[in-house]
């Protein structure tokens, strides 16, 4: 079967900086991968990249067997800073509605469309919003409304950076419960500092600090994961030099600079 | 009264009536786009490059006889030509927006400037430019309008969508795969249109105004795109009909009673939501 996310030996820098260096990741359908590493390593470049809005200095990507620019219209992307106006003048349904807008060329969307809208509002628990002004909702509300419009277009594949950045402890939970019931139909890639998330729903972990590797999570350290379930960490923090997911007497990681802090 | 006794005697006094519904229509539609997407900047640079096209246009016509070259048909083609280069820089170029602007807006006004002075006989019609001329509307006019109208609604209806999406986030919209380069041309062309149209009622200089004030009015008093189109439209109307009927019988320029007018129902509903919250 055709991996849904190839990387081969992509390098890509911002000027003379070099971000990511010779990244190899395969990803298979219906996974469900989380994304950790310090800030500026390169995470959210590697999301850029996947969806096309980036180019590789070298190396080959595709995503669904083809080039990213063909296949993003396939994918669902929330990203972690969405710039716009905050006066914009649009409903719930009217964002919700956006990521459909590539898979209708031109007139006004129909029933259909609007049923899909109205399914994805549905499972962020937003249905109630739907005519409500997008501006006039919390950053909280605004955020699960912009998964909703990742969803409403029915990807194939969905990238999310930071999905729970601005969502309070119970909102937090029920994004978990989203991306972990959207991961039994669909490939979820989740970049997250929130180790709760990361725990509790991906399959394996993708550590990125410029460079990538790839780990299975039942293959982790147990007493860090249950250190990390019952222990109060709810955040990752980046500042010494040590590898949170390394395997037993390995190094799973070792291009990863994470520590877990109470 | 004398205004309405004359608006059924006289054919330039409905003809302008006429110009000032398509106006408005054309204005509500694109101003209200211009304004969210903040490119009021863009429709003064093209609305400027229009006198350029306008001196151009006058002065073939005049000098050589090329009748076709009607001053309009000169405004459209500049108007084209300036919403595909910004467009273009938009999309392609990494040069700064801004200063490409700058050029378009001062190049268009001083090409325009320069052909009018050179076109032999009265310069009159460089003030009907700047300021325009809605009580001289022609059958011609109109039927241009018209045409020109239609394009502007066929083409917002048509890709309305990807339009809002295109507005709200153009990175979203590339992922979700909106055409975001010719999205951006056809917008731009569009706004080309409209400039045009307007540039008849209030000419080249007060045409930011009458896309941007109706427009900025209605987004404070509603939550969608489409509504805001409607009551900008709507606002837009009832300038104009209002400056033409205020400024017929003491005999001011039409085109800045309109853009007054627009301003004080502006300045109105400000007033209203300040008084509104102040009584909470």
């Amino acid at each position: 079967m055709t991996p849904i996310i190839s990387c081969t030996n992509v390098c890509f820098s911002y000027g003379h900086h070099e971000v990511l260096h010779e990244i190899n990741v395969t990803v298979e359908q219906n996974s469900f991968i989380g994304i950790v590493g310090p800030n500026g390593g390169g995470k959210t470049t590697l999301l850029r990249l996947l969806l096309g809005l980036e180019k590789p200095n070298r190396g080959k990507i595709s995503l669904l067997g083809q080039a990213p620019e063909k296949a993003r219209k396939y994918a669902g992307y929330v990203p972690q800073h969405l710039q716009y106006d905050e006066k914009f003048p649009a409903t719930v349904q009217d964002i919700t509605l956006m990521s459909r807008s590539g898979l209708r060329p031109i007139g006004p969307f129909g029933k259909n469309d609007k049923i899909k809208a109205h399914n994805a509002l549905s499972r962020v628990g937003m249905t109630k919003f739907i005519k409500r002004p997008f501006a006039q909702l919390s950053g909280g509300q605004q955020q699960r409304v912009l998964i909703a419009q990742a969803l409403a277009g029915e990807p194939k594949i969905l990238l999310f950076d930071e999905p729970t950045a601005n969502i309070d402890t119970e909102g937090e939970e029920a994004i978990n419960s989203l991306l972990r019931s959207l991961a039994q139909s669909i490939t979820v890639v989740v970049v997250s500092h929130n180790v709760n998330t990361v725990l509790d729903c991906a399959s394996h972990v993708l550590c990125i600090n410029r460079t990538a590797s790839m780990n299975a999570l039942a293959d982790m350290q147990p007493e860090l994961i249950e250190r990390a379930r019952g222990g109060g960490v709810a955040i990752l923090h980046h500042e010494l030099d040590c590898h949170v997911f390394d395997k037993q007497g390995g190094g799973a990681c070792p291009t990863n600079s994470e520590t877990l802090k109470k | 009264m004398q205004f309405f006794i004359d608006l059924s005697r006289f054919s330039f006094l409905q003809y302008a009536l006429i110009a000032a519904v398509l106006a408005s229509t054309a204005s509500g539609i694109v101003g209200s786009i211009i304004v969210i997407r903040r490119s009021t900047y863009i429709a003064g640079a093209i609305s400027h490059c229009v006198l350029g096209g306008l001196g151009v246009a006058r002065f073939f016509n005049v000098v050589y006889g090329i009748d076709w070259l009607t001053p309009m048909v000169g405004a459209l083609i500049a108007a084209v030509i300036a919403a595909s280069i910004i467009a273009w820089v938009i999309v392609y170029a990494k040069e700064r927006i801004d200063s490409i602007l700058s050029i378009i807006w001062a190049m268009g006004m001083a090409i325009g400037i320069t052909f009018i002075m050179k076109t032999p006989g009265y310069s009159q019609d460089l003030m009907s430019y700047l300021f325009g001329s809605i009580l001289m509307v022609s059958t011609s006019d109109l039927t241009l309008m018209l045409i020109l109208d239609a394009i502007i609604i066929a083409g917002t209806v048509l890709f309305y969508n990807r339009i809002l999406a295109l507005c709200f986030n153009e990175e979203s919209a590339k992922v979700y795969g909106v055409p975001v380069g010719l999205i951006t041309f056809i917008l731009h062309i569009l706004i080309a249109l409209t400039i045009v149209l307007l540039t008849q009622i209030v000419g080249v200089v007060l045409v930011i105004a009458l896309l941007s004030i109706p427009a900025v009015t209605a987004s404070r008093l509603t939550v969608n795109l489409s509504t805001m189109m409607v009551v900008a439209t709507l606002l837009s109307l009832i300038a104009s009909f209002g400056g033409l009927y205020i400024s017929y019988t003491p005999g001011l320029p039409v085109g800045a009673t309109i853009i007054e007018l627009a301003g004080l129902i502006y300045c109105m509903v400000l007033l209203g939501f300040f008084i509104r919250r102040k009584l909470r």
